[in-house]
């Protein structure tokens, strides 16, 4: 590394090109969160991003308090990133390929609050459980 | 209530999460915008259980393989765990006539509402002769079929566009199926294989939003809207006039352009490309071999795979290509893909007056 830097070279000005308007997008639909509640999602798959690009968002977003797995279908990470309400997901097959990424903007990722019916059947197997116990079972 | 697709996602013991997981990836493949995952969510959660019949005529399997030997199988074998694949005669354990009463049921229970998947062409001639299981040939069983079908999907190059059993001279007098069925919705989804995630992202659109847009040749434009060209990382070495020449050039070698090998990139309209193959790792150019235009209507009669497009055009003479490639230089490169793009210009109207004039070879078709 050290002979990198006796290389003359001055850093081209940054190409990332598109980070600064997904910024300022954001920045507008956090202005609509705090107004109205309404949710957003950039798929940051579907936009041509530069490692540049990348480099810029984590950089200006930071990194917040939460770091979530979720383990369904495979390994998902939802990060909250230093800007609260702006939560960055990567959802990852069984194998490990990445399926899509995202930026939500919003208070919790929907996928994250347990369902209704999701709930109803955890109750329903817990009961069985309980039942299980109080028969002479394990 | 019928039972939901979310239903059966929980019958598989899955939650809501992995569902609303399947519905991001799924929006994502497609292209959609975000918000539809939400709605694709809201849509799959309250839409029945779909049944799916899938009847293979005059084809190798290769679709099938495409579809079941994917190495992530997460998504595929989502949808026909989830969706109900109520016949494939390949993949199902009945047989004989187990096979075709479970068959019969499953399209009575679900006639005018199931989703038919075909693979293959249809057989015409000799009555139908040459294409019969159970009894019954291909051409009555699909009409049958096709009247309980609430739309088609013609999987694989041979049910869209009639493909190898269509080629020069025909022998069995096949068609695709749009020459068969002609009052009923037709996907074609195209490709000798088609790309697996292409099979199940137009199943789980057409759930969610019903038809999706198509093409003149009624494939999806979410995955046919571009050409293999447009979308192929050597564009650029196209564009500067940089081409291999043959197989074992300093060209090929450098990974140029392989338009004067053959590549039918410009004409082919299909996403290898971008969603590539086998979970994104490579395409055919990517592997160093020209695009054969497999999902292209009669790519088996367009000349040698190996034979430059301008040369099948006939409109440009191809001396002044290599001309213009083999000196290589900005300057001369520049002009090179000026006259390449003008040829393919040429090219394409040519392809789009084809398509819109019957080809001479339909004339041997049995009706």
């Amino acid at each position: 590394m050290k002979m990198l830097d006796t290389i003359p070279i001055r850093p081209a000005p940054s190409p990332a090109a598109n980070a600064p308007a997904l910024l300022r997008e954001i920045a507008a639909a956090l202005d609509a969160l705090l107004l109205s509640g309404r949710r957003h999602c950039i798929d940051l798959g579907s936009l041509p991003l530069s490692t540049a690009d990348r480099d810029l968002l984590r950089e200006t977003l930071g990194t917040g308090e939460i770091r979530m797995e979720l383990v369904a279908l495979g390994s998902s990470r939802i990060e909250e990133t230093g800007v609260p309400g702006v939560w960055w997901v990567r959802h990852s097959s069984e194998d490990g390929i990445l399926l899509t990424e995202s930026l939500e903007i919003c208070h919790v990722p929907e996928i994250v609050p347990a369902d209704t019916t999701d709930i109803a059947n955890g109750l329903q197997r817990l009961r069985q459980a309980l039942a299980l116990r109080e028969s002479g079972g394990h | 209530m019928d039972e939901t697709i979310l239903d059966a996602f929980r019958q598989n013991g899955l939650s809501r999460r992995a569902f609303l997981k399947f519905c991001a990836a799924t929006a994502s493949l497609l292209a959609l915008p975000p918000a539809a995952a939400a709605a694709m969510a809201e849509k799959l959660a309250s839409t029945p259980r779909p049944t799916v019949i899938y009847l293979s005529y005059q084809e190798c399997t290769g679709c099938l393989e495409s579809m079941t030997r994917s190495f992530s199988p997460t998504i595929e074998h989502l949808m026909f765990n989830s969706i109900s694949l109520a016949f494939n005669d390949t993949l199902q354990a009945a047989a004989g006539e187990a096979a075709e009463a479970a068959r019969k049921e499953a399209m009575r229970k679900a006639w005018g509402k199931y989703i038919l998947i075909v693979d293959g062409a249809v057989p015409m001639g000799a009555g139908g002769a040459y294409c019969v299981a159970a009894g019954q040939s291909a051409v009555d069983d699909l009409r049958h079929a096709a009247q309980g079908a609430a739309a088609i999907i013609a999987v694989g190059t041979c049910a869209a566009f009639g493909g190898v059993p269509y080629a020069a001279p025909n022998p069995t007098g096949a068609v695709p199926v749009s020459e068969v069925i002609r009052d009923r919705p037709i996907i074609n989804v195209s490709g000798c294989p088609p790309i697996p995630e292409v099979m199940t992202g137009v199943v789980v659109y057409y759930l969610s939003f019903g038809m999706p847009a198509l093409d003149r040749q009624g494939r999806p434009l979410t995955f046919y809207g571009n050409t293999i060209h447009d979308r192929c990382y050597r564009r650029p070495f196209y564009d500067e006039g940089r081409f291999a020449h043959t197989f074992d050039d300093e060209g090929a070698r450098n990974g140029w352009c392989l338009y004067e090998l053959g590549c039918k990139g410009p004409v082919t309209y299909n996403a290898c490309a971008t969603l590539k193959w086998n979970q994104g790792t490579s395409f055919p150019i990517q592997s160093g071999h020209g695009c054969l235009g497999c999902s292209e209507p009669d790519f088996w009669d367009k000349g040698g795979f190996y034979r430059p497009l301008p040369a099948a055009t006939g409109h440009w003479p191809r001396g002044e290509v290599l001309g213009g490639a083999a000196l290589g230089g900005t300057v001369v490169g520049v002009g090179a893909a000026a006259l390449a793009r003008s040829r393919q210009q040429a090219a394409a109207a040519k392809s789009a007056k084809e398509v819109s004039s019957p080809s001479p070879k339909e004339d041997s078709h049995e009706h």
